[in-house]
């Protein structure tokens, strides 16, 4: 993980992004006019309700999608497809169910051609990091959520990625197994410190793991508000017990027109 | 072997000598000597027959190994056709609205309609009945093989572009092994046509094989030898399922069934 240090990391400067889907003879616009700077080794979290186009949004980021009105750059460049460099983490895991735990965590590095010396005492050490130990030959039908989303991140993080896309990566987990994922990757982030762009809908997950938290509108997506969380770094499950934790909560949740006075949905 | 005789279940072998006992009792004390029932002892003098001094000239290995060369070499060009067609048409569309036309006009034609057309092309030799077979074999096998390639997540095409797969090492590491599994349970219903097939062309015309006996004995009323070549049409048949079934274990063991 050395050389992750040295690095370039990359900032994402999304301009005036805006993208429809044709639906027949119907214009759908998902996205409209969405403006966003994420700083190098930032960790962005973007909550909205569902079908507001925020894994659009991260597809936009990762080059899966390139048909799209606006900029969008990552490490100032304008890109025309995915790449290992820019890792992206599945909603669901998205192992190949043919190969092993161990295959599947080496897929990248192997297809680049690099040779095994560069990488098997990596792979060694993300299996430790993720708790996989003894799992190494196991295949992906004999692994619990949890397991097989720490081998996604595993697979993604040994190309060394400098921004990392993960689009509701933990949206399937039971609550204390996300919990656990969420401590792992956020002592991932502090240690390798990649640009991060975490999508989800959980307002908790949020607050307790961003550094800024972006809401979107409903579609077509817009950025509602774009709100720094101040809470001491690192953090532990116990930040939610502060004050100020429950005011970013609330304040979330208000935008997503949820408030917390009694008077329950505003819609 | 062993495993084999564990997994099967007691009912099913208590029925099964039930029934023996069943065909023994009513053809030796019901139907006595009757042609539409032979007796097990009738069935077992008449196998030790075939196999001692074969049928028409010919030994029963000769007529079996026609039949199953017939049926094989059918169903292998049939598996290797297939894989190529069937994986250019699930995977590109080009290809699919090159060659689809063709299959979706043949498919709904019963392949027997064709055997006919076949002798006349081929002749009543093997390679009448070869062409049959792979014909019948290609078609369900090619549909079955692109509906596997279709059948593949996106996300994992979506996984391989993230990992900067070249489009070698997507064919190599997504499609190829996505779509294993329906290659081999294609294979699986295209051996077992292969077998119905190559019977049924060999009852029309053949001048060997086992369908040819089924024919042959039942014009001369050798009833006996009729159940003898479907008893020996079955177990092989079950044979051959039984070893793609174990192959599908040994190469799909990652579905974890």
């Amino acid at each position: 993980m050395t050389a992750m240090a040295n690095n370039v990391q990359n900032d994402i400067r999304i301009i005036d992004v805006s993208k429809s889907f044709r639906n027949g003879d119907e214009q759908i616009r998902v996205l409209d006019d969405v403006t966003l700077d994420v700083a190098p080794g930032e960790f962005v979290c973007i909550v909205g309700p569902s079908g507001c186009g925020k894994t659009t949004l991260l597809k936009l980021i990762a080059g899966f999608d390139t048909d799209y009105e606006g900029e969008c750059l990552v490490g100032g460049k304008h890109h025309t497809g995915p790449s290992p460099d820019r890792g992206f983490v599945f909603q669901r895991p998205a192992l190949f169910p043919w190969y092993n735990v161990t295959d599947n965590i080496t897929l990248g590095p192997r297809a680049a051609g690099k040779p095994r010396e560069s990488w098997s005492g990596e792979a060694a050490k993300l299996i430790r990091i993720m708790a996989l130990d003894g799992f190494e030959s196991s295949y992906p039908y004999q692994l619990s959520g949890g397991m097989a989303q720490r081998v996604q991140l595993a697979r993604v993080l040994i190309n060394e990625p400098s921004a990392l896309l993960m689009d509701e990566p933990f949206g399937a987990l039971d609550y204390l197994t996300r919990l656990r994922m969420q401590q792992l990757v956020l002592r991932l982030h502090s240690e390798f410190a990649m640009t991060t762009v975490f999508i989800t809908h959980d307002v908790d997950e949020a607050v307790l793991m961003a550094d800024r938290v972006v809401v979107l509108s409903v579609r077509p997506g817009r950025i509602l508000a774009d709100i720094r969380i101040e809470l001491p770094k690192p953090r532990d499950v116990g930040v939610v017990g502060s004050a100020a934790y429950g005011e970013y909560k609330a304040k979330i949740l208000a935008l997503l027109g949820f408030s917390i006075d009694g008077k329950g949905a505003e819609h | 072997m062993k495993g084999f005789l564990r997994r099967l279940n007691p009912l099913s072998v208590g029925i099964v000598l039930f029934a023996l006992l069943l065909w023994t009792f009513i053809s030796n004390f019901v139907l006595v000597d009757s042609l539409a029932l032979p007796s097990p002892q009738v069935i077992g003098r008449t196998f030790y027959d075939l196999f001692t001094n074969g049928y028409g000239r010919r030994s029963i290995f000769e007529h079996i190994g026609t039949s199953m060369g017939r049926a094989l070499t059918g169903f292998t060009l049939a598996v290797i056709c297939s894989t190529i067609v069937g994986l250019s048409v699930g995977y590109s569309a080009t290809a699919r609205a090159l060659i689809m036309p063709f299959i979706d006009f043949i498919r709904p034609v019963p392949a027997l309609a064709l055997v006919p057309l076949f002798v006349f092309f081929f002749g009543i030799g093997s390679m009448s009945k070869i062409a049959l077979i792979f014909l019948g074999g290609f078609l369900y096998m090619t549909l079955q093989t692109s509906d596997g390639v279709r059948s593949i997540p996106a996300d994992l095409f979506s996984a391989g572009r993230s990992l900067g797969f070249t489009t070698a090492q997507m064919f190599r590491h997504v499609v190829l092994p996505g779509t294993l599994p329906a290659v081999v349970t294609g294979m699986r219903t295209a051996l077992s046509l292969s077998w119905a097939l190559v019977v049924a062309a060999e009852l029309i015309a053949a001048p060997s094989g086992l369908g040819y006996i089924v024919t042959d004995a039942t014009q001369f009323f050798q009833i006996p030898v009729v159940y003898c070549a479907v008893i020996l049409l079955g177990a092989l048949g079950f044979a051959m399922d039984r070893i793609i079934v174990a192959i599908r274990g040994r190469l799909l063991h990652w579905q974890g069934r």
